[in-house]
C-alpha cells in the first residue's frame, strides 16, 4: 500500500470501523497497553521534563544544519566501507534496494520492520522483480502472509485477535507441514519463531529501518523487542539500512537522549529489549557481519517540508504516543485512514507525501482535544498543523460546498460586529424556537448528523454579547 | 544534478536563519548516578524487572559451578556455545564434570549461548556487547537461552558511560560495527499486546556477575 492512498473516504472507513465487533474489542486493549505503561514509565524517571526540553532542542539545532549533519554522516559511512544511496523519492529508494539486491544476487531478503519500506512500498517491488521478501518482525509477518497492511506503527497487528491470527497461521503454514491450529499466544509466537528460524538462515540481505542516524559515527540505531532486526543486521551477507534524512541527530550522546524518550513514549518500557549502533560492513578480525553496508537515504518532500510551516512534524521520532492517545484513532483504528501513517502525526503527514488533495478528510479525523501533543515526546504542536492543512483544504476548494459557505459567513460576521450582533440574534431566536421550551433541540434543520444520536443544547437568555452587556451594567 | 546534490541544496536552502541555538545541557537522570555498591544493586533490580536471571559469584572456579548449576535447573545439556574471546578462554579451562565447550559465532542447532558483557548499564539494568575479533553477537540472538558473564567492576552508571571507552582523544567515538545494549530476554507484545518472551532471541538471559574479576 502506499501513501498515495491516503485517507480517502475516511468518514465511510470510519463508519464501518465502529459498526466492527472484532475491531472494537482489539482496540479496547489500547488504555491498558500504552497509555498507562506509558504513564507508569514516565512517574518513574524524575528527569522527563528535562530530556524533553533537551530532545526537542537537539533535534531543533540538527534541523537548522542537516546539510552538515547529512555530509558527516555519509563521509563516516563511506569511510568504515560503506555506501549512502540518495533517493530523491520512493521510486529512487525502491530502483537502489533493487539494484544493491540483483548485484548481490539476492533471492530471499530478511526485513525488519520498517515505516519507510512502507512508505517507499517496498515489498511489493521486490516480489515483482522475483526477490521473496520475508516480514521477521512477528506483527509484520502476520501481515505478510494476511496480505494487509499495518494498522499501527508500532504495534502493527494491533487490530487482529488471537484467534484471527490462528486461522491465519493454520492456512499458510500446511505447506510446512503445519496441521494443528494453535490456541494460545505462546504457540502461536513459536511456531512463527520456528518457521522464520529457517528464513534467516537463509536470507542473502537484510534490510532494517533506522531509528536514528548519528552523525558522529556514521551509525544507524536501530530498536527491536524481538532481536529480529539484530539477526537481520548479523546473519545476511549484505545489510541495507532505509531511513529518511530527518533521523539524524548529531552525536551518541545525543541518540541516548532521544533513546531515553523513545521505549517509554511507545511501549512505556525504559528500553527496548534490543538497542544497536551499526555501521560499515564487517571489519577485519570479525567473527561475523556483513560483507556490505548500504544506507538508503530517502527524501521524498522532506527536504521541501523543512521550508514550510510544517518544519516541527521533522521531529517526529515515530513512537506512536499519539495515536496510543487519540480518542478518534481509539474509535476507528489505523486502517480508517488508508494511509502508512495513521492516527494523529499520519493526519499529519499523509496530506504532505499524498498531497493534500489525495487527503483532504484526515485533517478533520481529530476532535482538537490536544491530547496528541500533550503527550508528544517531541512537542510537536499537532492540532496547529492540523489547523494549517484546514486552512490549506478550505483554500484548495476541498472542502464541502457547505462548510466553505458556512465559514465565509462566519468570516463575513466575525469581522463585523453589527453583523454578528444580528446574526447571533436571529440564531438563538430560531433555536429557542426550535425548543419550544423544552430546552433542548431533537432535531437540528441542516444539522442532523450531530442531532441523530444526541440533543442540541437550546441556547438560554438571549446571545452572548447581550448577557455580557446586561451583567457589565449591573 | 545528482539525487545527492539537488537534496542537499534544498536542504541548505532550507537552513535555519538564527545564530544556532546552544546545545542543551546533557541531562543525565539520577538513576544513572551513585556509589558503586548503589550502582550494582540497581544494575540487579533493573536487570530482574527486565525479565532476567542473576547470579553473583566470587570467582572463575564459582562460575562454573553457577553455570552447571543453571543449566541442570533449566534441563539443558551441558553444551555452551561461546566465541573466540580469550577473555572467556577460562570457562574453557574449567571443564566442569561433563561439560561440552565449542567456540565460534552460533550454529543453528547451539541451544545454549555464552557471551562477555563489556559493560553493564545500573540506568536500565542492560548490557553492552560489541562485534570484534573473539566476539559474536549472533551468541545472544540464536539459541534459546544466553548466559551474559559481567565482570562487576565493569558495571557502569549511564550508557554514556559504558560507550566511553570507544572515545577517542579528540571526544569523538570511534564505534566497532555494532554495538548492542541487550535488556532483558527477547519479547514480543504483538498478540492481543500480552508480553511473551523467546520472540526470536533467548527466551531466557542469566546474567553471571563475576565479583573479583577485572
Amino acid at each position: 500500500m502506499s501513501a498515495q492512498a491516503g485517507g480517502r473516504d475516511f468518514a465511510g472507513a470510519a463508519r464501518a470501523a465502529l459498526a466492527d465487533p472484532v475491531l472494537q474489542q482489539a482496540l479496547a486493549n489500547i488504555p491498558a497497553g500504552f497509555q498507562e505503561k506509558r504513564r507508569n514509565a514516565i512517574s518513574r524517571l524524575p528527569e522527563w521534563d528535562a530530556l524533553v526540553a533537551a530532545a526537542v532542542a537537539i533535534k531543533d539545532r540538527t534541523l537548522d544544519n542537516l546539510d552538515v549533519h547529512l555530509e558527516r554522516f555519509e563521509a563516516k559511512v563511506t569511510a568504515a566501507g560503506g555506501r549512502v544511496h540518495w533517493c530523491r523519492d520512493a521510486g529512487e529508494a525502491r530502483a537502489a534496494v533493487l539494484s544493491i539486491c540483483s548485484n548481490a544476487g539476492a533471492k530471499t531478503v530478511l526485513k525488519s520492520k520498517s515505516m519507510i519500506a512502507e512508505e517507499i512500498a517496498l515489498n511489493a517491488a521486490l516480489e515483482e522483480n522475483g526477490i521473496e521478501p520475508v516480514e521477521t518482525d512477528l506483527g509484520e509477518y502476520v501481515l505478510q502472509i494476511r496480505a494487509e497492511a499495518p494498522s499501527h506503527i508500532i504495534a502493527p497487528i494491533i487490530h487482529l485477535n488471537r484467534g484471527q491470527i490462528a486461522d491465519s497461521f493454520l492456512e499458510s503454514h500446511k505447506k510446512y507441514g503445519k496441521t494443528e491450529r494453535c490456541d494460545s499466544a505462546r504457540a502461536l509466537l513459536n511456531e512463527a519463531r520456528e518457521i522464520l528460524r529457517g528464513k534467516f538462515l537463509s536470507g542473502e540481505a537484510g534490510i532494517t529501518g533506522a531509528n536514528l542516524l548519528v552523525s558522529e559515527t556514521g551509525s544507524a540505531v536501530i530498536v527491536t523487542n524481538e532481536g529480529n532486526a539484530d539477526l537481520t543486521l548479523t546473519l545476511p551477507r549484505v545489510h541495507i539500512v532505509v531511513a529518511s534524512i530527518e533521523k539524524l541527530v548529531p552525536t551518541v550522546a545525543d541518540a541516548w537522549t532521544i533513546l531515553r524518550l523513545l521505549a517509554r513514549s511507545a511501549t512505556g518500557q525504559d528500553i527496548t529489549a534490543y538497542t544497536t549502533f551499526v555501521g560499515g560492513p564487517r571489519r577485519t578480525g570479525d567473527a561475523e557481519g556483513p560483507e556490505e553496508f548500504h544506507v538508503v537515504l530517502l527524501d521524498n518532500g522532506r527536504a521541501g517540508m523543512l521550508a514550510s510551516p510544517f518544519r516541527d512534524m521533522l521531529r517526529c521520532i515515530k513512537c506512536a504516543a499519539c495515536m496510543n492517545h487519540c480518542p478518534v484513532y481509539a474509535a476507528v483504528g489505523g486502517h480508517a485512514y488508508a494511509s502508512v501513517y495513521p492516527g494523529p502525526m499520519g493526519a499529519v503527514l499523509t496530506p504532505w507525501l499524498a498531497g493534500i488533495e489525495h487527503a483532504a478528510e484526515l485533517p478533520n479525523a481529530s476532535s482538537f482535544c490536544g491530547r496528541c501533543e500533550e503527550v508528544c515526546p517531541m512537542k510537536i504542536p499537532i492540532p496547529h498543523l492540523l489547523r494549517l492543512w484546514r486552512e490549506k483544504e478550505n483554500d484548495a476548494k476541498l472542502s464541502s460546498r457547505r462548510s466553505r459557505i458556512l465559514l465565509a459567513l462566519w468570516a463575513f460576521a466575525a469581522r463585523r460586529p453589527w453583523a454578528y450582533r444580528l446574526g447571533a440574534r436571529v440564531l438563538v431566536r430560531g433555536l429557542n424556537r426550535l425548543s419550544q421550551g423544552a430546552g433542548r433541540i431533537r432535531e437540528l434543520p441542516f444539522g442532523a448528523a450531530w442531532t441523530a444520536t444526541r440533543d442540541f443544547p437550546a441556547p438560554e437568555g438571549g446571545t452572548f454579547q447581550a448577557l455580557y452587556a446586561k451583567r457589565k451594567k449591573r | 544534478m545528482s539525487a545527492r546534490d539537488e537534496i542537499l541544496a534544498r536542504v541548505r536552502a532550507a537552513r535555519g536563519k538564527d545564530a544556532p541555538a546552544p546545545r542543551p545541557p546533557a541531562v543525565i537522570p539520577a538513576r544513572a548516578k551513585g556509589s558503586e555498591r548503589e550502582l550494582f544493586a540497581r544494575f540487579c533490580e533493573m536487570a530482574k524487572r527486565a525479565g532476567a536471571t542473576l547470579a553473583a559469584v566470587p570467582d572463575a572456579r564459582e562460575l562454573g559451578r553457577e553455570i552447571a548449576r543453571f543449566l541442570g535447573q533449566e534441563g539443558l545439556p551441558r553444551a555452551v556455545r561461546m566465541a573466540g574471546d580469550p577473555g572467556l578462554d577460562f570457562i574453557a579451562l574449567l571443564k566442569p564434570a561433563g561439560f561440552s565447550v565449542s567456540r565460534g559465532p552460533a550454529q543453528p542447532a547451539d541451544r545454549v549461548g555464552l557471551s562477555r558483557a563489556l559493560a553493564g548499564v545500573a540506568e536500565t539494568g542492560s548490557l553492552m556487547f560489541a562485534s570484534g575479533p573473539g566476539q559474536a553477537m549472533s551468541l545472544a540472538l540464536l539459541p534459546e537461552v544466553h548466559i551474559a558473564v559481567l565482570a562487576r567492576a565493569r558495571i557502569a552508571g549511564s550508557y554514556e558511560q559504558a560507550m566511553a571507552p570507544f572515545r577517542g582523544n579528540d571526544g569523538a567515538h570511534e564505534l566497532p560495527r555494532a554495538v548492542t545494549f541487550l535488556t532483558g530476554p527477547s519479547r514480543s507484545a504483538d498478540i492481543e499486546q500480552k508480553i511473551q518472551f523467546g520472540a526470536h532471541g533467548p527466551r531466557r538471559l542469566h546474567i553471571v556477575i563475576l565479583e573479583n574479576a577485572p
